[in-house]
This record gives C-alpha cells, sequence and structure tokens, in this order.
C-alpha cells in the first residue's frame, strides 16, 4: 500500500462528497456575494483551491500549523474589518469564513456533519439580502447538495455507485413536499421577539433625504425596480400618477432637505400586526423593493390601510421599520364626498392631503427663503410681484415662463456655480426635474407663497398581462407644492410645462436621443429597445411579482384571509389560532394513519397478483348482484359453469372473460 | 466516553428478554428507533431558523425551515424502512481452536429493497459497516477471541443505521443462534511409556506408507481420501487403499497416555496428537471418560475427535455415550 492508499483509505468518505462539498462553497459564495466584502471573497476561494489541490492532487491533510496559521490570520482580519459591529452581515461572513475554514480540517463523518449544518444554516440568512425567485431555486439546489452529502456520508459507499441513495433523497424532498405546503400555509406567524440589524452599514438605495440640483438625474441611470403598485379598481392613467415619497421643505440656497419637523412621531408601537384594513374599495397595494429606507410612497388623497405604515405630517407616511425586505402595504383612495367635506376650512386644508389633522404650526416654515445668495432670482421676483399683485396671476407666469422661454429639459446640465437657483434660471437654463422644481419653489417662496418640494416617483411602466405598474428607479421625479388660500395645497409640476412628454410618456421619450438616460446599464437599456426582450422582461416581472406576493410577502395577514376563506363554509366562526391548531393536527394525524396504514397493509403486500384482486372484487360484486357464492374449493372453471347455467346470463359473460384472464395469468396461457 | 441515550437501555433490556433464534427479519417488532446525536443538533438547527424567520418576518427562511423539519420527519421513516425486511440469519457452525479468533459468520438478505449503510458488530463501539444489494445474499464474519474451548454463541448482535441522512439511528439487538465450536489448543505433550490402551500396535509412530497397503477397487461408501489417484490416471480405475480394518494398525489415544493432572491440559494433548495422526494418515480412536471413538481416519473421523474433546467434561461422563 503507498502512502497516498492509506490517505485515501482513511478519506474514504471524503471521496464520493468531496466535489459536492467545494460546489457548497461556491454556491454560497456565490449567494452572499452581494454582501460580502470583496477580499473574504477571494479569501475564501483561495482557501477552497488550496483544499481541492492539497486532498486531490497531492493527496495529504492540511498540516496542524497550516490550519492554526490560516485561523489566526483569518480571525485578525476579520476582527480589524469588521470591529464588532454585530449584525446579520457580518454574522453571515464569520459564517462564510469558519465553513471555509473547517473544510481545510475535515477529519470525520462529524465534521462533514457540522460543516453541512453550518452552511445550511448559512444558505437560510441569505433569504435576508435577496428574495428572488431565482436565488430561492439557488438554495433549493443548495439544500439537495447538502442533503446528498449527508447521505453519502451514512450509506456506506463501494457498493451501488449511489444509485439507490440518490433516489432515497427524491423521496425524502418528494414526501417532504406537501407537508411543508401546508406549514407554510398554516404555521402561525409570530411577532418577532427581538432583531438585530442586518446590515452594519445601511447602503440605501433610491431616494435621499436631500436633494441639491443634479441628485435626481443619477437615479435615472438606474433600470432597477423602486416598487410595483397593484389598483382595485381601474388604474389611473400615468400621467396622474405622482408618488408623494418625501417632503423638501428647508432650503438653504443650493439644495433641498427634510426639516427635522418632520421627523418619525414617537411613541408608536413598533410591532406590526400585519393586518390590512378594509377602507373601501377604491384601494392600492405597493410592494416596495428593499432600500433599507422607510418611505412610503403614495398618491394624492391616500389613507393608510395596513398596520405597517404610520402617518407623518404634510402628508407623508413612514414604514415602522425599514424595507430591508420587500415590503407590501395598503392605502385607500378618499372618497370625493370625503375630500369635499374635508376640504373647507382654510386653516385645516393641509388635511386634503395629509389625512390626519396637521397641527397648524404656521405655514411660516414654507415660506423661509435664503436671502444671502441668488440676488439676481430676489431681484426678478420682486419686479414679478409689482406686475402680477396677484398670486395667482404670478405663479401662471412663472409656469409659462419655462414652457415658453428656452429652457431644456436635459440629463447632462451643465455644473452649476454657487447661486445656483440664478445660474440656473438666467445663465444655463438646462436641467432635470430637480432644476425646476427647485428654482420654482424658492422663487414662489420670495414671492410669499407657502411651497414645498416633493421628491417621489412620477409615472411608472404599466404591465399590461399582469395589470399593475411597474416603478423604476428613473421615474424618480421632484415637483412643487404651493398652499392656496381657500384651496390648499396644490400640485404645481415645472417640469410638465418644459418637457410634457416626461409626464405623458415617460424619462426615455423625454429624452429622446440626447443620451444620459440609462448610461451605467447598457444591458438593461439595450433591453427597452428590443421589443422581444421587452415582451420576455415584464413577464419575467410579472413572475416575479406573483412569487413575491404569493410567496415571499405571505404573511399573518394573507394567512387570515386564506384561513378565513378556507374555514368560512364549515367553521365560520372558529378562533384562528383553532384552525391552526385542526389544520396542523389533521395533517399529522393523516401522516400518522398513513404509516400505520404502512405496517399494517405490508404483510399483504404481493400476496395477490394484479389479477387476482380483480377477480376477488368481480367475485365480492357477484355476491351482491346475483347472490352466486364461489364456494370455498371450487375452481374458477367449475364456478364458472354454475354461472352459466344460472339466469344471469350477462354476468356470465363478464365472468367468463375475467376467469380467462385469470387462467391466462396463472398459468400464462396465450 | 459516548453516552447511552435511554432508549438504548430500553432495548437492550427488551431484548435481554426475547428468546433466541436462527433467523430474524426485522420488522418494527425488533427495530428501536431514535434521533442520533447529531439528529438533535439537526433540531436544534431547525429551531435557531424557526427563530430567525419569526424575528425577520421572513417567509422563505420560514419555508426553508419547513423543508428541513419534513425531511427530518421523512428520514424517521427512511430510516425505519431501510432496516425492516432484512433477513438476518446465522450461517453454518464452523469451529476453531481455543486462542484463534472465532469466526461467526452472518447471513444477510434483504429481498425487498437495499439495506444502505448498515453497522454490524457485537460491541456498540466496533462495528463494521457495509451496504446489502437488494436480494443478494451477503455474509458477514464477525471475529471474537476465544479463552476456553466448548460451544461459543454470539451474545448479542447489534445491527444499526443512520441512513438516509444521519438524523435518525435505528438499531436493532439479535440474540442471533449462531455458534462455533472451540476445540482445545493443540499443544504437544509428552507422552506415557505404556500409552495405548488396546496396544496391538507396537510402534506409535509407524508410518502408512503405500507398499504396506493393500490396494482394493472402490466401492460406494469409501473415502474419497483413500483413492490412489495414480491409479486412476494409469488405469482409469478408481482404486482405493485399504486397511484391513486395521486394528492392528490404529492408535488409540487415551486419558492415561499423558502424564499431566489437569484435564485441559490433557484434552490440549490430545488435541495435539489427533490433528498429528491426522496429518500422517494413520488410524486410531479416542477413548476417554465418557467418549469412545472407535479407530478410524478422514477429515470427518477427527472432527468427531476433537468435537469430543470440545464438550468434554468430568459431569458428563455419563451421559455422553455415543
Amino acid at each position: 500500500m503507498t502512502k497516498s492508499d492509506t490517505l485515501k483509505s482513511r478519506h474514504s468518505f471524503l471521496i464520493a462528497p468531496f466535489n459536492a462539498l467545494i460546489s457548497m462553497i461556491l454556491l454560497q459564495l456565490l449567494s452572499h456575494y452581494n454582501h460580502l466584502p470583496l477580499w473574504l471573497v477571494w479569501f475564501c476561494l483561495a482557501l477552497t483551491v488550496y483544499g481541492f489541490f492539497t486532498y486531490k492532487v497531492v493527496v495529504q491533510k492540511v498540516s496542524l500549523m497550516v490550519r492554526t496559521l490560516l485561523v489566526v490570520l483569518s480571525v485578525v482580519i476579520f476582527f480589524m474589518y469588521y470591529k464588532l459591529n454585530l449584525s446579520v452581515d457580518m454574522a453571515a461572513s464569520f459564517l462564510v469564513l469558519a465553513s471555509t475554514l473547517k473544510f481545510l480540517e475535515i477529519k470525520s463523518k462529524k465534521d462533514v456533519t457540522i460543516f453541512v449544518y453550518v452552511m445550511l444554516y448559512l444558505s437560510a440568512i441569505s433569504f435576508l439580502f435577496v428574495q428572488s425567485f431565482v436565488h430561492a431555486v439557488l438554495q433549493f439546489i443548495f439544500v439537495l447538495v447538502s442533503l446528498y452529502v449527508l447521505l453519502c456520508v451514512n450509506s456506506s459507499q463501494g457498493l451501488l455507485k449511489y444509485q439507490a441513495p440518490l433516489s432515497s433523497l427524491f423521496k425524502a424532498a418528494l414526501v417532504a413536499g406537501p407537508i411543508v405546503l401546508v406549514f407554510f400555509l398554516f404555521f402561525p406567524r409570530i411577532a418577532p421577539l427581538w432583531s438585530i440589524p442586518i446590515k452594519a452599514k445601511n447602503a440605501t438605495t433610491g431616494m435621499t433625504n436631500f436633494m441639491s440640483p443634479g441628485d435626481i438625474a443619477e437615479l435615472a441611470q438606474s433600470s432597477e425596480r423602486a416598487f410595483r403598485a397593484t389598483f382595485s379598481l381601474k388604474a389611473p392613467e400615468k400621467k396622474d400618477l405622482y408618488w408623494r415619497g418625501l417632503v423638501l421643505d428647508q432650503f438653504d440656497g443650493r439644495a433641498w432637505s427634510v426639516s427635522n419637523a418632520h421627523s418619525l412621531q414617537q411613541g408608536f408601537n413598533k410591532v406590526d400586526l400585519g393586518v390590512l384594513y378594509d377602507h373601501g374599495d377604491d384601494y392600492y397595494e405597493v410592494m416596495l423593493e428593499p432600500n433599507n429606507q422607510s418611505w412610503v410612497y403614495a398618491l394624492e388623497s391616500s389613507r393608510v390601510s395596513s398596520s405597517n405604515v404610520l402617518v407623518k405630517e404634510a402628508g407623508q407616511f413612514q414604514l415602522k421599520t425599514d424595507a430591508i425586505q420587500s415590503t407590501r402595504y395598503k392605502m385607500t383612495f378618499k372618497s370625493s364626498e370625503a375630500k369635499e367635506e374635508l376640504a373647507i376650512p382654510t386653516a385645516k386644508i393641509l388635511q386634503k392631503n395629509a389625512g390626519i389633522t396637521e397641527v397648524s404650526k404656521g405655514v411660516r416654515s414654507y415660506l423661509k427663503a435664503p436671502v444671502n445668495s441668488n440676488h439676481r432670482t430676489q431681484q426678478y421676483i420682486k419686479d414679478l410681484q409689482v406686475s402680477f399683485p396677484n398670486k395667482i396671476d404670478l405663479i401662471n407666469h412663472l409656469m409659462n415662463k419655462f414652457s415658453e422661454q428656452s429652457y431644456y429639459y436635459t440629463l447632462k446640465p451643465s455644473v452649476l456655480g454657487l447661486d445656483t437657483v440664478d445660474e440656473f434660471l438666467f445663465d444655463t437654463k438646462q436641467g432635470f426635474c430637480a432644476h425646476y422644481a427647485s428654482s420654482l419653489a424658492y422663487m414662489l417662496r420670495l414671492a410669499k407663497i407657502p411651497a414645498r418640494v416633493i421628491a417621489g416617483y412620477q409615472g411608472g411602466e404599466y404591465n399590461q398581462q399582469g395589470g399593475y405598474y411597474i416603478v423604476h428607479q428613473y421615474d424618480a421625479h421632484a415637483w412643487v407644492e404651493v398652499q392656496l388660500a381657500g384651496i390648499g395645497w396644490v400640485r404645481l409640476d415645472p417640469t410638465a410645462m418644459v418637457a410634457p412628454e416626461r409626464i405623458l410618456s415617460g424619462l426615455n421619450i423625454a429624452v429622446g436621443d440626447q443620451g444620459g438616460f440609462l448610461n451605467g446599464s447598457p444591458i438593461a437599456s439595450a433591453v427597452l429597445k428590443i421589443s422581444g426582450l421587452n415582451w420576455l422582461r415584464l413577464r419575467a416581472d410579472e413572475f416575479n411579482y406573483k412569487w413575491q406576493k404569493l410567496v415571499v410577502n405571505y404573511g399573518n395577514n394573507e394567512q387570515e384571509s386564506f384561513v378565513n376563506n378556507l374555514f368560512k363554509d364549515f367553521m365560520p366562526k372558529t378562533d384562528r389560532l383553532l384552525r391552526v391548531v385542526v389544520v396542523l393536527g389533521g395533517l399529522f394525524a393523516l401522516l400518522i394513519s398513513m404509516v400505520l396504514f404502512y405496517l399494517w397493509y405490508k404483510p399483504y403486500a404481493g400476496r395477490y397478483t394484479y389479477v387476482e384482486k380483480i377477480y376477488m372484487l368481480w367475485l365480492y360484486v357477484l355476491v351482491r348482484l346475483s347472490g352466486l357464492k364461489r364456494i370455498t374449493g371450487e375452481t374458477p372453471n367449475a364456478f364458472l359453469l354454475r354461472v352459466k347455467a344460472s339466469n344471469y346470463k350477462r354476468l356470465a359473460k363478464v365472468t367468463e372473460k375475467i376467469t380467462a384472464k385469470l387462467e391466462q395469468d396463472q398459468y400464462r396461457i396465450q | 466516553m459516548k453516552v447511552s441515550l435511554f432508549p438504548e437501555y430500553i432495548s437492550r433490556w427488551l431484548s435481554s428478554k426475547s428468546a433466541r433464534g436462527e433467523q430474524f427479519t426485522l420488522s418494527q417488532k425488533n427495530i428501536y428507533i431514535f434521533p442520533s446525536r447529531m439528529g438533535f443538533v439537526f433540531v436544534l438547527l431547525i429551531v435557531l431558523l424557526l427563530l430567525t424567520a419569526i424575528n425577520y418576518q421572513n417567509s422563505l427562511i420560514y419555508l426553508f425551515t419547513f423543508f428541513l423539519g419534513a425531511v427530518f420527519f421523512v428520514s424517521i421513516m427512511l430510516c425505519f424502512l431501510n432496516m425492516s425486511g432484512l433477513c438476518v440469519s446465522s450461517f453454518q457452525v464452523l469451529a476453531c481452536y481455543e486462542g484463534e479468533l472465532r469466526p461467526h459468520v452472518i447471513e444477510l438478505l434483504n429481498t425487498e429493497k437495499p439495506s444502505m449503510g448498515l453497522r454490524l458488530g457485537v460491541d456498540k463501539h466496533i462495528l463494521t459497516e457495509m451496504s446489502i444489494n437488494k436480494g443478494v445474499k451477503k455474509l458477514h464474519n464477525i471475529l471474537l477471541p476465544t479463552d476456553s474451548r466448548g460451544v461459543h454463541v454470539l451474545d448479542r448482535l447489534r445491527i444499526e443505521s443512520t441512513f438516509p441522512f444521519g438524523f435518525i439511528i435505528a438499531w436493532t439487538w439479535l440474540k442471533l443462534d449462531s455458534k462455533v465450536l472451540v476445540f482445545p489448543k493443540p499443544v504437544e505433550g509428552v507422552r506415557s511409556l505404556e500409552g495405548g490402551v488396546g496396544s496391538e500396535s507396537k510402534n506409535n509412530s509407524r508410518l502408512l506408507s503405500e507398499d504396506l497397503t493393500e490396494l482394493k477397487s472402490y466401492q460406494h461408501g469409501d473415502s474419497a481420501l483413500r483413492i490412489v489417484w495414480k491409479q486412476l490416471a494409469a488405469k482409469d480405475q478408481l482404486i482405493i487403499r485399504s486397511h484391513e480394518q486395521g486394528t492392528r494398525d490404529s492408535i488409540w489415544l487415551t486419558w492415561r497416555l499423558y502424564d499431566v493432572a489437569n484435564i485441559e491440559k490433557k484434552l490440549q494433548h490430545l488435541c495435539f496428537d489427533i490433528l498429528d495422526l491426522h496429518r500422517k494418515q494413520q488410524v486410531y480412536g479416542l477413548d476417554i471418560p465418557g467418549a469412545l471413538i472407535s479407530p478410524s481416519m478422514g477429515e470427518r473421523h477427527k472432527h468427531e475427535c476433537l468435537k469430543v474433546l470440545a464438550l468434554f467434561s468430568l459431569g458428563a461422563e455419563e451421559g455422553q455415550n455415543d
């Protein structure tokens, strides 16, 4: 026996699942790639390659010294990088590192098992970061590979070339299917017990809570989804879809930001019961993509109809917890009568948009405009105030100014200096929605008209087959709201004056050939242009949306409505918990009785052939129909003659056929 | 040191009460099943996953957890089914000499399905791993140390398996009637001079050579050992050596042949001489208290004699006359 032979025999259990172990590491590196630091990915890859070569090529064990060195090295680098900021993100990185190191010192079956368990946990927590269907399929494959490894370890090898083990793997997965389904549908969803932040550094996507000119233009580079929305009744037209996100009410001469007055209302119980309220038929549901932010995008005059959303001032809403996962919420349109009711008193006019009684802090904060910069604009407004004493006329003049004068809508505006509004209005005259909204709101404030900038999304892509809107990051938009005495807050969109096609057909058309749209993602923009691919993209999106609605977002509320629907006929007034107990208990009883039946039936299995069973069944039927009974010991042919001699001619014919079959079966007569 | 789980004690106690048998078919009557140590760790993993799912309200982790849980549940069934239907029987009785490892040969057969990842043995900590193909008989030899002659029975056979995923362990204790005949250890002894009761023979170690043997034609029932193969090749005729009921040439091995008081020692010397005479193809008989075997030769005769030695006990002197 050579040295390598002894090693091979010592690691005999390793030979079969070895490649599977490596593929497990690679699959998990891929699954966690998005949030793992790059050095860690390369480090783990290097360790895996090193392990592969020592085990497979050199056929040796990794020496204790090397292993110790590697462990110390990785622990030091790891804590230098993460500095004990506890988060799931960090835990995932740690597990990836630890299991890769464990791979290098696998000595026994127990080691393999522990390795697989850690990897399984790693696979599960990858769902905290990604929840797409493709990712789920990948993880399912991963679980099968893990079980395959366990299977190899627990069935001695060399005999069967894994045919039998693989079949029992699929058997297990297949039988597990219905059990999983029942548990998934009925297992009671419990409120969270405690929470650890998922990511140490929250990389937020989408909007930011301040806006300087040119900010929103960056979002135009991204074709990522911001959210999807389904309307219960007829979906509004594209041009009416103004998804309000944030109210930017503070201007420093250059950038608009959210004042502290709009910070989250305190004193709320943050535990979400996951309830959707019924506030009428005319509602819409938004499925927000994970963006690590808590902003809620809602249309004007909407009312909160789900328990995970809080109401804020100035018609804003907020999620109870940051959208670390795709989050669903429901909003109901206020009926037109309600609108009128609320729109009467001037002091409380905000309600029209806000949905709650806004404590009037005075409109004063909406009039604050810095006067130490943008002097040309200040002079311009002073002059206008003289020529247009009526505020409505002034507003109209300003709006028309954008369409009549040579203003230009572009994604690639010139860089502005310190006096941004001055330079934009009088010199460059080209800009994106942020430029227009920002300068208009500033001018209105100078003219003593309460104004604010709203950041959010406008429009969306309508998925015809799916019947829902997809709102992309490039639909990001900014516009202005002004308060008019007797009317309340009114929306003004200067972009609509400069480039009406932006509102009517979207950014893609509005920008046209001048470029700048989706520059960062050439593939996405190419897909948009080829109609076949675009169709495919929309179908895929529809599927993903369904996946999200049906599976990813199946929570307390979905469960409640499902269970209610299921039980409404035969257990209409029972408690939900009792129903769950009934279903899960029923499943358990079913499984147990199946096992018992199997144990009882097993000794009888194979005692009679198929034809014999049919013959016996026919004998039973015959007794019922005619009373003719085969006597014990009577041969089938003798019995047939007796049946033929009786009055039942038709039954005799059938008996003849079955008896012939039986004869054939028993004596193999052709 | 591994700690036994509680059901392990129950199974030991129950199996100690059960009857011995030559053949067992594993079924729910004799298979014990319980989560293994790693199975308990797996349950812990599932609990941890469930907590994660609850805490982050993540449906996909719920799904993941339920899948693993269901696989755990299904593996209980698969683990049981893997072992059930396995037919364990004792192969023929083998023999060995004292001091050697005694071979208990066990026959394993599963006609219904393959049985994977079986571990067999008498001691829970020393088990041999194997898999049984469907419908293929497999013989397994368990070697155990022997320290005394006589009939040795396999204490208790343990078969266990953690197939398919190692979460569940199924095991059985079988009181299998697997016997091994252990002959005394062959030790050369000094024979006293007056040895040989029916001492028709003048010299004890006379060799049988071919020229002293009468040849006669083979008749049905004659030992194949006596066939003179050379004659067969030359004349195409079965010729055997014959000993004229050779009392004259036969040697009696008796109790008094040896000058030692210890009975075990005497038996060991007898054993040596039997083997020696057998090798030299001499005719010998055995006459010890309780047993008398008339002189003969051949494999069967040797076995008979050795069996008598193996089973010899002073108390049984009167009983063992045939």
